[in-house]
Parts: structure tokens; sequence; C-alpha cells
């Protein structure tokens, strides 16, 4: 990284600018605690970068502004948290069928339904996952601080725009309020849609397509069908044709896990994974927690790790069954009543016992003690 | 090295405004790793608030402040709140009309200071109460020199109130602080 320069933001300004710094140009959205600051910020900046800004009437309505957007060929986002957040669900799988890159942040907060709008959760890791109906594959990132809300937004937009997916961003309300320096490169990749190269290309997969196809957008001289039916690879309807169907859905679901071990991303802290005896799983704001105990158990002389998820979906299945080999015991700190907890122990799957620490209300982060307890026991 | 503030209070009263004053005059203008944590109420003012503030000199893994160095309390409810949280020979720093609570705590320094009334009779506004214990707080925390959190209130406020915060700031670090 060259030297570039450093501002102190909290994480929804971080989000707003990663946004902008990978070619973000639309915005659009209804204002939502703890998200309202990312939708402030890209209402001023978005007339500053030459982008559009709409705050729309609704989160139906903003999620489906994203997705004309990003069909008119540019990189489009928005922003909410967990009610409105449900409410984008089926604009989310429009968005899967369609294979219509865009970026939705979702600052978690407590739920279920309006439940503490101002305190933090992480009560939509399945949501993310399974929000929206039938097969599908999403992806989602999951920052830890300011820093990460930058990075990982960049990140969330590149992945867009290789595999032609919605990605979310899956932050809470901890980092998305939480004041940190975030150091910015001078030079960022980006990553943009491939165009197609001849005017009948197949721009919803032909024949012995299993990857991703081209984008045109409107108005560059394609004739484009775009709908949420099942479709050929020219976009014509084909509602009632098996094959058709198979074919689809499997490549959509397929560009993703035939990909996944490009696109999981995930930090260790703490001893040499080689050595390790007992290990946290943990994601957002909670790694910083996990951070900690493993700190105090290393000091404490207990060989222990810090498995840090930044993409939650794809699930790092491969690292983790590996070092579920290896470990006597993982301990998964959620600010739920359980849900990646349950996704680690179906990929231990017996190879060693899964603990789950709990937290949830006012917001309050789970404690270093409380995993540090656990760690303890092993 | 790790500094933990909390500044303590109910909305409407600028503790969000003070914790963000501190935090970007340590991160920016002296090169400290620094974590700024508000959190507040669902009702704009009149609810619990607080701000934490952690300064290190290196990278900050747990965010919340669970060995208080320095705690700024503008409420009773703040003190009995969080006064658990703070350690050993750490300072309580309280305004004297906005907390009436008798502390019972041994082991800490008290330090009551007349931030309220004095930002009323001085400067005709109780609005820069929260400048002026930040003024107090400066002389306390000799990390974060008085010249950072002057620029960085200058970078923070809007321009028709920097020269009332900086007033404000100025009159808090005049406050003889007893023994």
């Amino acid at each position: 990284m060259k030297k570039g320069r450093v501002e102190f933001w909290n994480g929804n300004i971080a989000c707003a600018e990663g946004a902008i710094a990978a070619g973000c140009r639309f915005f659009a959205g209804y204002p939502i605690t703890p998200s309202s600051e990312i939708l402030e910020h890209m209402a001023k900046r978005m007339p500053e970068v030459g982008g559009v800004f709409i705050q729309m009437e609704d989160e139906l309505a903003a999620i489906a502004a994203v997705i004309g957007a990003s069909w008119g060929g540019v990189k489009a986002m928005t922003a909410t948290s967990g009610p409105g957040f449900s409410l984008m669900q089926e604009g989310i799988g429009y968005a899967c069928m369609t294979e219509t890159p865009c970026v939705i942040v979702d600052v978690q907060r407590a739920g279920p339904s309006t439940g503490q709008a101002t305190k933090a959760a992480q009560g939509d890791v399945m949501q993310a996952r399974w929000g929206t109906h039938g097969d599908h594959e999403i992806i989602a990132l999951a920052p830890n601080s300011p820093q990460e809300m930058f990075d990982l937004t960049v990140r969330a937009f590149n992945l867009s725009e290789m595999y032609r997916v919605p990605v979310i961003v899956l932050a809470d309300e901890i980092v998305a309020h939480m004041w940190e320096k975030v150091r910015i490169p001078d030079d960022i990749e980006i990553v943009n849609r491939r165009k197609p190269s001849r005017p009948d290309e197949q721009i919803f997969g032909h024949e012995l397509d299993t990857g991703v196809p081209p984008m045109p957008a409107f108005g560059e001289g394609y004739n484009l069908l775009v709908t949420g039916s099942t479709h050929d690879g020219y976009g014509f309807r084909k509602t009632a044709d098996p094959l058709v169907h198979r074919k689809l859905v499997t490549r959509l679901v397929n560009k993703i896990r035939k990909n996944a071990e490009k696109i999981v991303d995930f930090e260790i802290y703490g001893c040499d994974p080689e050595d390790a005896e007992v290990m946290v799983v943990s994601y957002g704001c909670t790694s910083r927690s996990a951070d900690e105990a493993v700190r105090q158990a290393l000091e404490e002389g207990i060989k222990a790790i810090n498995f840090r998820l930044r993409t939650i979906w794809p699930f790092p299945e491969k690292a983790l069954r590996e070092l579920a080999e290896r470990v006597k015991l993982i301990v998964v700190p959620e600010m739920n009543l359980g849900q990646l907890y349950f996704e680690v122990e179906r990929v231990a799957c017996g190879r060693c016992p899964v603990i789950l620490v709990s937290r949830i209300g006012g917001g309050e982060m789970v404690r270093p003690q409380d995993i540090l307890r656990e760690l303890r026991r092993a | 090295m790790r500094v933990e503030i909390l500044i303590a209070g109910v909305g409407g009263l600028g503790i969000v405004f003070a914790g963000s004053v501190l935090a970007r005059a340590a991160a920016i203008y002296e090169g400290f790793e620094v974590t700024f944590s508000p959190s507040y109420g669902a009702e704009a003012r009149g609810t619990a608030c607080k701000s934490e503030v952690i300064i290190s000199d290196e990278r900050i893994l747990y965010p919340r402040v669970r060995n208080c160095d320095f705690m700024i309390s503008m409420s009773d409810d703040a003190v009995l709140r969080y006064i658990r949280f703070l350690k050993k020979d750490g300072y309580l720093v309280l305004d004297e009309d906005l907390v009436k609570l008798d502390v019972k705590r041994k082991g800490i320094k008290v330090v009551r200071v007349p931030a309220h009334r004095k930002a009323q009779e001085v400067l005709g506004t109780p609005q820069v109460t929260n400048m002026v214990m930040l003024g107090v707080l400066a002389k306390l925390l000799p990390l974060v020199s008085f010249e950072s959190i002057k620029r960085s209130i200058k970078d923070l406020s809007p321009k028709r109130l920097v020269d009332l915060n900086v007033k404000a700031l100025e009159l808090g670090n005049r406050i003889p602080l007893g023994d």
C-alpha cells in the first residue's frame, strides 16, 4: 500500500466513501437507524462526484431503483437495517435471478421487528443467507471496524461486478457508529462488469456457459429482456421448461459455490494455527471481543486463535474443517441466540465440541471474559 | 498504553460532541490509535447517553470501556450506572450542580466543578457545559494537548459556534481543581 491518507471516520461514513472509491454513482435508500449516516453522507457526496442520490418512499422502492440503476450501467448501492432489509428481500431475489450487480448494506440492530432501534445485534446472519426465497447463493461480508467498512465495501462492489450478484455488507450498529482512523490507499483495485463483445451474445448464459455471462446496459444497442421469471440465455421467459430452469438456477448457484475458495476471506489472530488447541470463530463487532479474549488466553499460556470471518457467505467450510480436526474446542460468540453457531457445528461435524456464547439486548457486546471462560475449559 | 475515558450524562448535553472532539484530537493531532463509540437512546433528548473514548499507542482490540481512567459525569444516573467501571485511583469528574449524589466509593479521585453554572454565568448559555468539562479534562490528561483539542473543535463545530466552544474550553481549563 502506498502512503495514502488517513481520515477519522465512523463506520457509516467509511462505508459510503468506500462505495464512492469503488465507483458507486447511484444511491437510493430510505433512512433507518443505525444506517442513516450512510444515506446522509451519500446525499451530500453523490452530487459532488457526478452521481445520483434518491431518497425513495420505502425500502421496496429503494432496492428496485438500485437494480434499475445497475441495468442502466451504473454501480449502485442501498443501505438499511433489519426491518428495511426484510422489505428488500424480494428485490434481492430479483437481483439474484436477473444477475444484477449491486450492494446492499445491512447495519444490524436488535430485532425482531422494531426491536431496539439504536442498539446493536447480529441477528440477520441467516436472513442475509436465506432471506429471499428459492435456490440461490449470495455473498455477505462482515466488517469489524471503520477501516473494514471502507475496505469491504470496495470488495463488495468488486465481487458484485465480477459475479453479477447482489453482495451484502453485513455490518452492525457497533462498527457503523464507532469512529476510528481509516487509511485510504492511493490506488484501489477496481473490478468492472464484463461487457458483451457481440450484439447476439447471450447475456444470461449460452448453452455451455457455467460461469458469469457478460452484461450490457440499457441504451447500449442491445435488445434487453430482464425478467425475474425463468429465462433462457437471451432473456426469454420459459416458465414451464424444466431443463431451462434447472440449467439457469444451477448455474446461478454454481457460479458462487465453485468460486467459493476465491471469495472466502478470513483472518487468524493468536498463536500459530498449527499449534492451536482452542479456537474462537467470530465475525463483525464480536470479533473484537474475541481478539481480546484470545490475547488474554495467550498470556495465560492457552494456545488459542481467533478465526475471524470477513466473508460470512459463502462460509469458509474447507479452512474451518481443517482447523476443527486439530483443535479441542470451538467457541462461537454472537450477538444473537445462535445463528452462525449452527453453521460452525455443521462443518465441525463432531470433530470437536462447539460452544455458543450469546449476548443480546441493549447493544451490549459479548464480553471478552465470557469467551475467555470457555477457552479455559479445554 | 491504553487510556479509557467515559463521558456520560443524558441526551442533549453534548456528550457525543464532547467525545468526538476529544477522539479526533487524540487520533488526528496526537497520532494515537483511538476508538470512539457514542451510544444514545432512541429519543434524541433526555435518555441515557455516553461517549467511550479509548486512546492507545497500539491496535485497539476490544473497543469498550472496562477499566476507566477518566470518567466525566453529568447526571446522577450516569454515576450510578458506570462508577463500577472506574479503575482504582481513576478520576471521576462531576458537574457539581448536575450531580447531586454523594459519591461513597473509596480509592478514586473525585473532582467537582461548577461547569454548568460557569457556562451560564460567564458565557450566557449552559449549552457549552460539555466544552467546559472537556477543558477540565484537558488539565488532567496531558496525553492530548489543549491545542489539539482546540483544533479539533475548529474542525467539528458549526462556524458560528467555534468561538463560543473554544471560549468554553478555555473557561474549563481555568477552573481550579482544588486538591
